[in-house]
């Protein structure tokens, strides 16, 4: 048959066609494109702190601690037991100052005797209080709002804050200082040149850091609970903070330790108030006065703080001068 | 030319045309019933893909709402947990095998599974010791699950859906009844040049052939047009009903991880809160537009309402009272109120995803027997012409 030739043509022109217009496999499903390195906070130079004579000197109590049954009418003591609890501003992961106990769901620390010690003051029970957990950016207004009686969350006192809210007199000296592996040899910040050190995204902590130790590669999480997260996982060689929130740390990891080191900052904690509430903070403080005499504010740190920092050296001295 | 050489070359004319019209309308045909065939494997892998991901977020909904109960977490929890991962863990297999173009992908995601797993143990461990790092690793693993993971599984629930609207356009279709429609014009003129040469007015080969063509012309427009409509009512109605069911799910699913998340803050979780409210609004939205199940907008109404207590009873400074309520068993509880509707949505997904791919499956045997019928018509055309032409042949011999 003559037509064989072009048929075979005609009909391999079709096949062709059709089938180019099928493909038979897909592009591949691509991958998201890697995210951005998080960059380590060069955080910006601070605003210039203000100074004031002396921050530590907040106000003196007037006579002895009054008695929960003697409270003085119309103070701020007075109405906290009316309505039947201390309201406190304090934090839930702050290990061994303030930080919920997975097993038993209480938060317990530090701070959170401290703030059993005012209670028993006001109430004669030390368990009398509500805790309110809050960042350490909502301190200030908390007070502010009046949301909290009271803050205890390993808060400094300076004089930036003192002109927004009062502090008690001091109830626990730290400093900044490093956590290390164990067995590594640096035991200052100046020994970690060339290391990754981690401290939160934004604090003060992070400012030192990049400032006393420029030569360190600065990585920054969002908590300190996280930089003890890359730790573990030997993505940080150190971690660098406050000495009480450091030993929280190393209290989780046989690993990790805090090495023998003079701090390299001064961090004076201080019970934070509204402003206000003068009578409450003399109230406090002489609250403060009789646990440095009795012995009750060593017991307290002995509990907490021993085993990460060693025995209670002696309580801050409570300065005064304020009126 | 002499006559008899014009009627050999139109006879070999007509059997082109016959023959070109059989091969190309079966090969359409026969690609319009391959690209249904993966048009279903395409819907089939982007269940799976979102499948994986429902789970994949359940199981950290699981883990995170586990986390609140303290040390020791309940172990109906625990296997829900293990169930979800280790179902994620086959359907991941399950996928690379059936799509070699997601294998990539999909390894990228197994990689990013199984250390989202390693870190919830180690979660786990360190909760167990009263460690308050463990809820760091929790949240560590969550947040690299939805930052690394979650795009991954974007991506491939994207790339399968085009893939599956790809093929469920079948336009080509078309270009069947216009080459048919041409050939007939062909075999008129062929049959108009006869009468006029021929005292037979009427070439009964050739005006049966024609009239095949015609039949085959109004036959493959009309196959198009039904297949056409077929697969766009597919496509709005249970392909576009699997999707909204699966992003609900998913939603409801990042919703409730975050809930959990909060409690787990205290105090310091309104970002998880803000990532709950914009889920929880997706859901909303998308469960409306489901409007065969008028009862999930009311079972996911009556989950925000139960959240909306959790919030309140943790904004208030009650957060025991709060996780009682996240994390209980009682009938108001978080986790029954949310579980009713997860469990009604993933039957009523079940239920979809079977619809479409079955309408897409009853879809293909029509067309194949049209492919079949089209190759036969065509050849049938092609044999009538020659045979006509070969009558008025034979009067010269």
């Amino acid at each position: 048959m003559r037509w064989r030739t072009p048929m075979l043509a005609v009909a391999t022109f079709a096949s062709v066609t059709v089938l180019s217009a099928c493909t038979f496999s897909y592009t591949p499903t691509p991958l998201p494109s890697e995210p951005a390195n998080p960059q380590p906070t060069t955080s910006s130079s601070p605003a210039k702190p203000s100074t004031c004579a002396n921050p530590l000197a907040s106000y003196e109590p007037r006579g002895t601690l009054p008695t929960p049954e003697s409270l003085p009418g119309g103070s701020t003591m007075a109405k906290i037991q009316k309505r039947g609890r201390l309201v406190a501003g304090v934090s839930a992961d702050t290990y061994l100052l303030g930080s919920r106990n997975p097993l038993t769901g209480e938060v317990e620390g530090f701070d959170i005797d401290m703030v059993k010690a005012v209670a028993r003051a006001i109430f004669g029970d030390p368990d009398r209080y509500q805790l309110k957990v809050i960042t350490a950016a909502q301190r200030i207004p908390a007070l502010e709002k009046g949301d909290v009686d009271i803050v205890a969350r390993n808060m400094t006192i300076n004089c930036d804050r003192w002109k927004q809210i009062a502090f008690s007199t001091e109830y626990y000296r730290s400093g900044q200082k490093i956590l290390v592996r164990k067995g590594s040899k640096a035991n200052s910040i100046t020994d970690l040149a060339g290391q990754k050190v981690c401290a939160p995204r934004g604090t003060s902590s992070m400012d030192n850091l990049i400032k006393k130790a420029p030569e360190a590669i600065p990585v920054a999480a969002d908590n300190h609970t996280g930089c003890l997260a890359l730790f573990q996982q030997g993505q940080v060689a150190a971690i660098t903070g406050d000495d009480t929130v450091l030993a929280g740390l190393a209290a989780q990891d046989p690993y990790a330790v805090v090495p023998d080191q003079k701090a390299f900052t001064e961090e004076p904690y201080g019970l934070g108030f509204n402003e206000k509430d003068v009578d409450f903070v003399r109230f406090v403080n002489a609250r403060l006065d009789e646990m440095r005499g009795d012995g009750e504010w060593t017991r307290i740190y002995n509990r907490w703080l021993k085993d990460a920092l060693g025995p209670a050296p002696n309580p801050p001295r409570a300065v005064y001068g304020r009126t | 030319m002499d006559t008899p050489q014009r009627l050999r070359l139109l006879s070999l004319a007509v059997v082109v045309v016959g023959v070109v019209v059989a091969l190309v309308g079966g090969l359409i045909f026969s690609y319009l019933a391959f690209s249904l065939s993966r048009a279903k494997a395409d819907t089939a892998q982007l269940i799976r893909i979102q499948k994986i991901q429902s789970n994949l977020l359940s199981a950290d909904a699981t883990a995170t709402n586990a986390f609140l109960v303290g040390g020791l977490e309940p172990p109906a929890q625990r296997a829900v947990y293990d169930e979800a991962l280790s179902s994620t863990s086959s359907l991941i297999v399950e996928a690379a095998q059936a799509q070699p173009a997601d294998a990539a992908a999909l390894s990228a995601l197994n990689q990013q599974v199984v250390s989202y797993a390693a870190t919830i143990e180690q979660a786990r461990a360190n909760n167990r010791q009263g460690l308050p790092v463990g809820a760091q690793y929790l949240r560590n693993a969550s947040a690299d699950l939805r930052s690394t993971a979650l795009p991954i599984l974007d991506n491939l629930v994207s790339s399968n859906a085009a893939r599956a609207a790809e093929e469920m356009d079948v336009r080509v279709g078309y270009v069947f009844p216009v080459i048919s429609l041409l050939a007939l014009a062909g075999v008129i003129v062929g049959q108009l040049w006869l009468a006029r040469r021929f005292k037979r007015k009427i070439n009964v080969g050739m005006l049966a052939s024609a009239a095949v063509l015609l039949i085959l012309t109004v036959g493959g427009l009309i196959a198009a047009q039904q297949l056409g409509s077929t697969l766009s009512s597919i496509a709005n109605g249970s392909f576009a009903a699997v999707n909204t069911a699966a992003d609900a799910r998913i939603d409801a699913n990042n919703a409730k991880s975050n809930e959990s998340l909060t409690l787990i803050a205290r105090g310091s979780g309104q970002a998880f809160e803000d990532a709950w409210k914009s889920s929880a609004d997706s859901v909303a939205g998308n469960v409306q537009r489901l409007g065969e199940r008028p009862e999930l907008v009311t079972q996911w109404q009556a989950y925000t309402d139960v959240h909306g207590k959790i919030r309140e009873l943790d904004d208030g400074g009650k957060w025991d009272s709060a996780v009682d309520l996240a994390t209980g068993s009682a009938p108001d509880s978080s986790n029954t109120v949310f579980g009713t509707f997860d469990q009604n949505l993933a039957g009523y997904l079940d239920e979809v995803s079977q619809d479409a791919s079955s309408s897409l499956a009853n879809a293909q045997p029509a067309i194949v027997v049209g492919a079949i019928l089209i190759l036969l018509g065509g050849l049938a055309a092609a044999f009538l012409g020659r045979w006509g032409i070969a009558a008025r042949l034979k009067e010269y011999r």
